[in-house]
């Protein structure tokens, strides 16, 4: 069943140099999926993802989330959508410097006046899930770069969205964080059956995905899929990067 | 969490952001508060004095409203802007326009409910203290304490209804940008704000302009300048700090030898950088402050130069004046002088002859009075001695700006060249005639018979203290009959000095008010600052900045950021005060430099504290996080 449907997505920025940032996108993701984007500085990733997540809006082409299109939606409408239906990480965590950990959590069921005690329930349990039980109470600025990471996932998943949006989730941390990170999107896609879409430089973090889509100058390269191995897929990732020729900055973060 | 709770969180976890702007209203709900119990206090119903104090009051209320209204509606603007990523974030988790709009709804209302509840609670705390000041500024008994129902009502609606009405308008001009906008935030870089040639010269041409008009204008001329001169000066000021500032430090960066030595390179090229954020804030300081300054300042010069005015204006401590035909001349002058007696003032007494001519002068009843006589009472009173030939006559004029057109006078049989002198106000005036001329000797003793007037006049050396005597001389001698007219200086000295100190006991509080509202405009752009001013000097000291460097670069931007807007309000106001004084002359003041220099040393000092206070606790911020 498909979850997420891009049908010939293209943007162009205008302004005095018109700039084509994405030229005829498809491609689809079904429910439970994982998948991740990859692509040079440039390519087009955290656009289409922009696209994705109702962060801008497409130039042509539609975006299908389980059959509604999010940007012919009324500002209400939408922002129950974003609500409701996407969950979001992003590299910088975007966590609300004013909340505590667990009061950012809830934050999507706040909005969406949920009872407390349903809150007190679901925040206890995915708390569980990604092990920040013990720091609830905390301020973001007392907590590690991973803890403030898995915070953000803890946010996007506390209310069940039908799609969890990633942009560069690793980017921020080092490698045991990422590692954990990547472990805990796996567990909970797994667990869950939350269908996934990551933006990524970090093959690393890619080779966590069943489906890996390549871009480069805003088209569609290529498409991998994971086998049984993950290392093999991890080598697999970075030997398409290096034919893709990214510059160096793109493979520096790579860490086995 | 509940959305409510939220609401509070924003608030209360962000106390610091808001410290001074909740200051700021807190302070505005106590000045409204208070000056409203003045206004509903039982006690003052048929005080004369408290009822214009009262009326003053009224006027005050609606500039303090108008005023917090402005201001609060700028910074609620302001922290907005401050936080346009937070509302990208809570965007992308599904906040849709109307919660937002509840959001800052609740917000406002958080810190408006609390403000109004601590302005009143320090307002009850402090109106013992502050009806005794008006009783001592007012030379009157003090009020006494009530329980101000009406006045807490009236604050509580009133501050109520100003911040609901800035929450519903804050929402209505939000901008609306795209959530990518958001999202990015404040923390791009800024670019720098470009300045024209042009407008920078028209800058310097306004404020010349507005400078040279307001510093020639004269007299009557002042009043009719005094928009036009206002307008070009606002806006000259508003070109100042965002054309002509840009081009300055631009011409400062060229001179290399200046700008890459030493600190200068951070110092200027910081300065420019913010510029464009920072010049929005020297020009509202700038304004307000010379607003501040100029009330205050005219206030206290008309307190101060009540005593010349009233000694021009009365130039005797009492003064009877009678006609021919006054049956109780006699009486009235020994019960003045008894009751001076009997009270212990020594007193002097003069009496002057008038007649008034026959005919009309220019349709004016004119009076005259022998040259001897008057010089008598000048010499008494301090005032110019005439002197003049047989052949002239001396006009007094009744107002500045007043005129006499002909050129000679005919006084009985001889005709007079007339003379006169513009700054001179008549020592005497009449019942029955509207111009005094003073005239030779001569010209007098040979005058026929016609209507006589007398005046007598006494001068008490120790007059100040003549003011229950004055009043009881006022009732008994009662005025009902034109055949005399009796004055006294002290009652009119003591109701102008009343209601000079009730201007400026009502002006100071709204002037501080002002003050306050400008220190907290610096407050706000000095915390804004300090997130991004941590991270820069933290990795300046990395690359090798001393302390003591350090010190001194935020020490100049600070100092610029509190002095530049009080030197150009200085200015400004010194300016104002020029004109002032040639307006003021017309109603006698004599001079407004020596309070308004007080008002402005004072204003200097109290920003100069401020300014160390604030540097130490940002320079211990900066230190104490680099030394993390």
């Amino acid at each position: 069943m498909e979850m997420l449907a891009v049908n010939s997505l293209s943007k162009i920025y205008g302004g005095k140099v018109t700039y084509r940032a994405l030229t005829d996108i498809d491609f689809s993701i079904r429910k439970g999926e994982f998948v991740g984007i990859m692509g040079p500085s440039g390519s087009g990733k955290t656009t289409l993802l922009n696209m994705i997540s109702t962060i801008d809006t497409p130039t042509s082409g539609a975006v299908l989330l389980d059959g509604t299109n999010p940007h012919h939606l009324k500002k209400d409408k939408l922002a129950l959508f974003r609500r409701r239906e996407l969950g979001f990480v992003f590299q910088d965590f975007n966590l609300l410097d004013t909340l505590t950990i667990g009061e950012n959590i809830v934050l999507p069921l706040t909005l969406d006046n949920e009872k407390v005690s349903v809150m007190e329930e679901k925040l206890q349990s995915v708390a569980e899930k990604l092990g920040i039980q013990d720091i609830l109470e905390k301020r973001t600025f007392e907590v590690s770069g991973g803890q403030r990471q898995r915070t953000a996932i803890a946010r996007a998943i506390i209310h069940s969205p039908s799609l969890l949006l990633a942009d560069e989730p690793t980017g921020n941390l080092d490698s045991k964080s990422s590692r954990n990170v990547m472990e805990t999107l796996e567990a909970i896609n797994k667990r869950d059956n939350t269908t996934m879409m990551m933006v990524t430089h970090d093959a690393l973090a890619a080779s966590y995905c069943h489906r890996v889509i390549f871009i480069k100058d805003g088209q569609l390269h290529n498409e991998m899929y994971r086998g049984e191995s993950r290392q093999v897929f991890f080598q697999k990732i970075i030997d398409s990067l290096s034919f893709l020729g990214g510059n160096t900055y793109d493979l520096s973060t790579i860490r086995v | 969490m509940t959305f409510r709770q939220f609401a509070c969180n924003n608030v209360v976890r962000n106390k610091r952001m808001y410290a001074a702007f909740f200051m700021s209203s807190v302070f505005s709900v106590l000045i409204f508060f208070v000056y409203a119990m003045f206004i509903f206090h039982p006690e003052i119903i048929g005080q004369e004095i408290h009822e214009s104090v009262a009326t003053g009051m009224m006027a005050a209320e609606y500039v303090i409203f108008l005023f917090s209204f402005f201001f609060l509606f700028y910074c609620v603007g302001a922290f907005l802007k401050k936080r346009e990523k937070e509302f990208g974030i809570l965007f992308i988790q599904g906040m849709t326009p109307l919660q937002r709009n509840t959001l800052i709804f609740m917000e406002n209302m958080l810190i408006g409910i609390v403000s109004i509840a601590i302005g009143i609670g320090l307002g009850l705390v402090l109106a013992k203290l502050f009806f005794q000041f008006a009783g001592f500024l007012l030379d009157v008994k003090a009020l006494g304490f009530y329980f101000p129902w009406k006045a807490i009502g009236l604050t509580v609606v009133a501050f109520l209804i100003l911040y609901a009405a800035i929450s519903l308008f804050t929402v209505l001009v939000l901008r609306s940008r795209s959530l990518l906008d958001l999202l990015q935030g404040s923390g791009r870089p800024k670019r720098e704000p470009r300045a024209s040639l042009v407008l920078s010269l028209v800058a310097v041409a306004l404020l010349g302009m507005s400078y040279a008009l307001a510093l020639t204008a004269d007299g009557v001329n002042v009043l009719v300048l005094m928009l036009p001169v206002i307008a070009l000066t606002t806006v000259g000021t508003y070109l100042l700090f965002t054309q002509l500032s840009v081009i300055f430090i631009d011409f400062l960066k060229k001179r290399r030898v200046f700008y890459w030595k030493g600190t200068n390179l951070l110092t200027l090229s910081d300065l420019a950088y913010r510029m464009k954020d920072n010049a929005r804030m020297f020009f509202l300081v700038s304004i307000v402050s010379t607003v501040a300054f100029c009330a205050i300042g005219t206030l206290a010069a008309l307190a101060g130069s009540i005593q010349i005015t009233v000694m021009k204006t009365h130039p005797f401590a009492f003064e009877y004046q009678s006609k021919q035909s006054d049956a109780e001349r006699a009486k009235h002058l020994s019960l003045i002088e008894t009751s001076l007696q009997q009270s212990g003032f020594s007193f002097e007494k003069y009496q002057v002859a008038m007649r008034v001519l026959p005919e009309l002068v220019q349709e004016e009843r004119v009076g005259v009075v022998k040259l001897s006589d008057y010089n008598r009472l000048a010499v008494a009173s301090n005032s110019t001695v005439l002197e003049m030939t047989n052949k002239e006559a001396f006009v007094l004029l009744n107002w500045i700006g007043d005129s006499v057109a002909s050129k000679t006078l005919q006084v009985g049989k001889a005709q007079l060249a007339v003379k006169t002198d513009t700054n001179m106000t008549p020592l005497i005036r009449g019942i029955e005639f509207e111009r005094l001329v003073v005239v030779p000797n001569q010209v007098f003793d040979q005058l026929p018979k016609m209507k006589e007037e007398e005046r007598f006049v006494y001068e008490v050396p120790r007059w100040k203290e003549t003011q229950d005597l004055s009043l009881k001389l006022q009732e008994d001698i009662s005025h009902v009959e034109d055949n005399y007219s009796f004055s006294a200086r002290a009652p009119y000295y003591h109701s102008m000095k009343q209601m000079a100190n009730m201007g400026l006991f009502i002006g100071l509080f709204v002037g501080v008010l002002f003050f306050v509202a400008a220190a907290s405009f610096l407050y706000f752009r000095l915390y804004t600052d300090l997130e991004y001013d941590k991270r820069h000097y933290g990795s300046l000291s990395k690359i090798g900045l001393t302390d003591a460097e350090l010190t001194r670069i935020v020490t100049t931007q600070v100092a610029l950021l509190f002095f530049v807007p009080i030197v150009v309000a200085i200015i400004h106001s010194m300016v104002a005060f020029v004109s002032l004084q040639s307006l003021l002359k017309l109603i006698l003041v004599a001079s407004v430099v020596k309070p308004t220099a007080i008002v402005l040393c004072s204003f200097v000092i109290v920003q100069g504290v401020y300014f160390w206070i604030i540097r130490n606790r940002y320079l211990f911020h900066l230190k104490q996080s680099m030394n993390r």
